[in-house]
């Protein structure tokens, strides 16, 4: 072959890749400071959308974020889209605090805002994400004061003041904190929490609180059912063991602060039986569905709006995970345990203090103005969450609505059907980004 | 198929594709996702005008840290080398590596992502830091098979789904390190004598003066080298040694009560680990671990070789006792498995002492069995050379090579501080890294 058209070919090639063949073009590695902090940039197909000018931004607090199911369906859908991991990515413990996570969303939306033709910027918040983009806006929306306030168990730094206000948010499946999450999560049968902190002693269990207990009402072959005294009982405890993991933490910050603790700087806090006790994962009682009426996306595409919306999903949890170590056990630190996974509460259900913790939907949302799309997954257990913040958001422009048979993922959720899965649910995913594509559009 | 082209045609067809090509040069990095989902790559192409058939690709990949923005990503692929690099399972988490043997299946996957690639004919894995114990112990488990990792002195055993590895054709490594766990027993406060109360019960450390590194009695200097006696050196090294021996001697009881059922936890546990950083001691002390025991080359920065010498750091001394004490910067806290898998290394004498083979994560165990042609590369500022040295000498491959970058910082740009007596930053390791990767390249396309 001559020289002239092996260069011929080659350019071709290369024009033929980067030009009609890349549909969509691939996802492009974009590197933010600190080190751990990443993103990738994926953009719609240029011979279809040639002139995108709205980006939207998905980060969750440690969760890889690159590769997310949104990417590709956002921007088959012709938005431009960045994927973000934030610097504690893959690792709880660093979030030191977690607040700093918003200067990681800064850089993003800083970076978003200089590409050619982008006028609008949406935050897309999916579950641990929810608690980081409501954050994020309601301090751009609301100045540093906002995260300084007297009653946050941590405190944001100076930093975050002057932080660039996103143009709307998209709540997927959100809960309403990590806090909140993990308040729910604790198994409150542990009665020694100041010893197992304090020399490492073993979890001592008073069995009347006991979830995977057969006399409290835990069945091991199915739904349990718990008496209505001792999920009362159960969700109070869950408040009093978080309040005292929050006081044992608190005290030592002081120490650290007063100069008098073994570290000058934080310590490990690894809470055992912390995970795998979230009593409504075992009865289908609790938090099951909406309480009024609520928009439901079918899988046929339809919306009903005349009813109370009810999940699908099974109940899931296992005592082993509880009793293990990296699904049991939450390891943390001073700080990254009352940035993240902390919040007062007096029952974990009813009677949390939403706004003592910076990481919290339900209270973020009551100071941002922007359009909120909020959105849960009906073959989860967040869908009374959803309704709760949604009740909440102070945003003119709100909407709810609850995707059937979708997994938290917004997958098909084939486990939610008794007998076999016969593939009720097999536009979730379609539906979901058709639905929140239209959203958008009509907004911005 | 005959295919004639008309001058004007074909110079038509050239120059739209040539304007429509030259503004994607070079490509931008694309990201690629391998799994599990912390499992991740970019891969950067070289400019296709400048490159067009690159048939060598290079895989880096740390132990935890983020090498997807990695200096050689640019560097190599500028001199016209595919470069995917990779970030493992335990990205930015070394106590997920739990344990850290599993990293291979990821160079493996890379492995395989670029074998695929179109032209690519030849894969160099490359090694920086931490990086080097990864690099060098996937290539000696894809050559030798999955019992080198099964061995029973490990401290760690692999598993079974490291079989049949796909085999790289070159390794280099630079400023590699012997291994985490060597890095861990020479940094280790050695002064501290009651670990099984700190493990166990979560006790204050109690210090023995004698052995405390930031003791001015000692030998320490605050405000500058510090010297320490050949007495005292000698009785630190082997306190190391001590201490960390029964830091593992109290993990490895743990996991025998773990696979006895009789543990607290039936999987894993927390193992912290206070003064367990920071306390290199030669760090302070310039006597230790400056140079190479040996002549060795010396890439200077007017782009010469000598090959004369002695080579010595110039680095600069200096460790605060800040950092031994914090608990971000002085402790050490991972699981029981991740401590077993990463940071652990049997030893009698910290410096000369090593049991290089007890752990998987050893370079120098590693290269033992790696037959691959082999570049190991020291920088010149930081104190890996005769580390550097030391991996050279133990490595099989009979085509090795060794070399030291006049001036280096560890990250391989020019170490500004590595000034004499104080003196500014005269621009003397201004070329450190075009001399650094012109000399990689040289390596990679003189063998591939």
């Amino acid at each position: 072959m001559s020289n002239s058209i092996k260069i011929l070919l080659i350019l071709a090639i290369n024009f033929f890749t980067t030009h009609l063949i890349a549909d969509p073009l691939p996802p492009e590695f974009i590197q933010f400071t600190p080190s751990a902090t990443m993103g990738a940039l994926y953009y719609p197909d240029p011979d279809i959308y040639p002139n995108p000018h709205i980006a939207t931004l998905n980060m969750h607090r440690t969760a890889n974020r690159l590769s997310h199911i949104s990417m590709e369906e956002m921007a088959k859908r012709g938005f431009v889209i960045l994927g973000m991991n934030p610097r504690c990515q893959n690792n709880e413990s660093r979030c030191i605090p977690w607040e700093n996570n918003a200067l990681d969303v800064k850089q993003g939306i800083e970076y978003l805002r200089n590409l050619p033709g982008i006028t609008k910027i949406i935050l897309l918040g999916g579950s641990g994400g929810g608690p980081t983009m409501s954050f994020y806006q309601a301090v751009a929306e609301n100045g540093k004061d906002f995260c300084q306030q007297p009653d946050k168990l941590v405190k944001c730094s100076d930093e975050l003041a002057n932080l660039p206000r996103a143009d709307g948010i998209v709540f997927r499946d959100a809960h309403l904190g990590n806090g909140a999450n993990a308040l729910r999560s604790l198994n409150p049968a542990v009665l020694n929490d100041v010893e197992i902190m304090n020399s490492n002693a073993e979890p001592k269990l008073d069995p009347r609180l006991d979830p995977f207990n057969i006399d409290n009402g835990y069945n091991p072959n199915g739904v349990s059912s718990y008496a209505e005294d001792f999920k009362e009982t159960y969700f109070r405890a869950q408040s009093d063991r978080m309040n005292r993991l929050i006081d044992i933490a608190m005290g030592r910050m002081q120490q650290i602060e007063a100069g008098t603790y073994k570290y000058p700087d934080d310590d490990a806090f690894v809470i055992p039986n912390s995970d795998g006790t979230r009593l409504m994962r075992l009865d289908l009682s609790i938090d099951h569905s909406t309480l009024k009426p609520r928009k439901f996306l079918r899988d046929d595409g339809t919306i009903e709006d005349c009813c109370i919306v009810s999940s699908v999903r099974p109940v899931d949890l296992k005592p082993e995970n509880n009793e293990s170590f990296w699904s049991g056990a939450r390891m943390l630190t001073l700080r990254s345990f009352l940035s993240t996974r902390a919040i007062r509460s007096t029952q974990a259900m009813t009677e949390i203090d939403y706004c003592s913790s910076n990481n919290s939907t339900a209270c973020n949302v009551q100071d941002i103005s922007v359009p909120v799309l909020i959105t849960a997954m009906g073959g989860h257990y967040f869908i009374r969450n959803s309704e709760i913040y949604y009740e909440l958001a102070k945003s003119k422009d709100k909407d709810f609505i609850v995707l059937e048979g979708a997994l938290h993922g917004i997958t098909p959720c084939k486990a939610c059907v008794p007998g076999g899965y016969d593939g009720r649910y097999d536009n979730s995913v379609k539906n979901y980004y058709d639905y929140v594509a239209k959203w958008i559009n009509e907004r911005f | 198929m005959v295919v004639n082209i008309t001058r004007p045609a074909f110079f038509t067809i050239l120059l739209f594709l040539v304007s429509s090509s030259v503004q994607a040069a070079p490509p931008p990095p694309q990201y690629i996702q391998f799994s599990p989902s912390a499992t991740k790559g970019a891969l950067y192409r070289p400019d296709p005008m400048q490159f067009p058939d690159s048939h060598i690709a290079v895989i880096l990949m740390h132990r935890d840290s983020n090498f997807l923005s990695h200096i050689a990503t640019t560097e190599l692929s500028k001199r016209g080398m595919v470069v995917l690099a990779m970030n493992p399972r335990c990205d930015n988490n070394e106590a997920m590596c739990a344990p850290w043997e599993n990293n291979a299946l990821d160079v493996k996957q890379g492995m395989e992502y670029v074998r695929k690639l179109p032209g690519i004919t030849k894969v160099v894995l490359f090694g920086h830091s931490g990086g080097g114990p990864t690099m060098s112990f996937y290539q000696a488990v894809a050559e030798a098979g999955v019992a080198f990792c099964q061995q029973p002195q490990k401290l760690m055993k692999c598993s079974n789904s490291l079989a049949k590895l796909p085999l790289a054709d070159g390794v280099i490594l630079w400023d590699s390190h012997p291994g985490n766990g060597v890095n861990a027993v020479r940094s280790i406060n050695p002064s501290v004598t009651n670990d099984a109360q700190i493990i166990n019960n979560q006790a204050t450390p109690k210090i023995d003066n004698s052995l405390d590194p930031f003791s001015v009695k000692n030998g320490y200097n605050p405000n500058g080298e510090s010297h320490y006696s050949n007495t005292f050196k000698e009785k630190y090294f082997k306190a190391q040694s001590a201490r960390m021996n029964r830091l593992i001697d109290i993990a490895l009881g743990k996991m025998q009560q773990i696979e006895t059922g009789s543990y607290k936890y039936p999987d894993d546990d927390v193992f912290i680990v206070p003064r367990a950083n920071a306390s290199r001691l030669f760090s302070m002390d310039l006597s230790v671990e400056n140079n190479s025991d040996k002549l060795a080359k010396l890439l200077k920065n007017d782009g010469s070789i000598v090959d004369c010498c002695i080579v010595k750091s110039v680095r600069v001394a200096g460790q605060s006792p800040d950092s031994n004490k914090t608990f971000w910067g002085g402790t050490m806290y991972l699981s029981l498995k991740s401590f077993l898998s990463v940071r652990a290394m049997r030893s009698t004498h910290s410096i000369d002492g090593i049991d290089w083979c007890s752990s998987n994560n050893s370079a120098p165990c590693n290269l033992q069995k790696v037959s691959v042609p082999l570049l190991v590369v020291a920088m010149g500022g930081h104190y890996f050379i005769h580390d550097g040295e030391n991996i050279y000498n133990m490595a099989a491959s009979k085509d090795k090579d060794f070399i030291v970058i006049e001036g280096a910082t560890h990250g391989g740009t020019p170490c500004k501080s590595c000034m004499p007596d104080g003196q500014k930053y005269d621009g003397r390791y201004d070329n450190a890294v075009k001399n650094n990767f012109d000399y990689l390249a040289k390596w990679i396309s003189d063998r591939y």
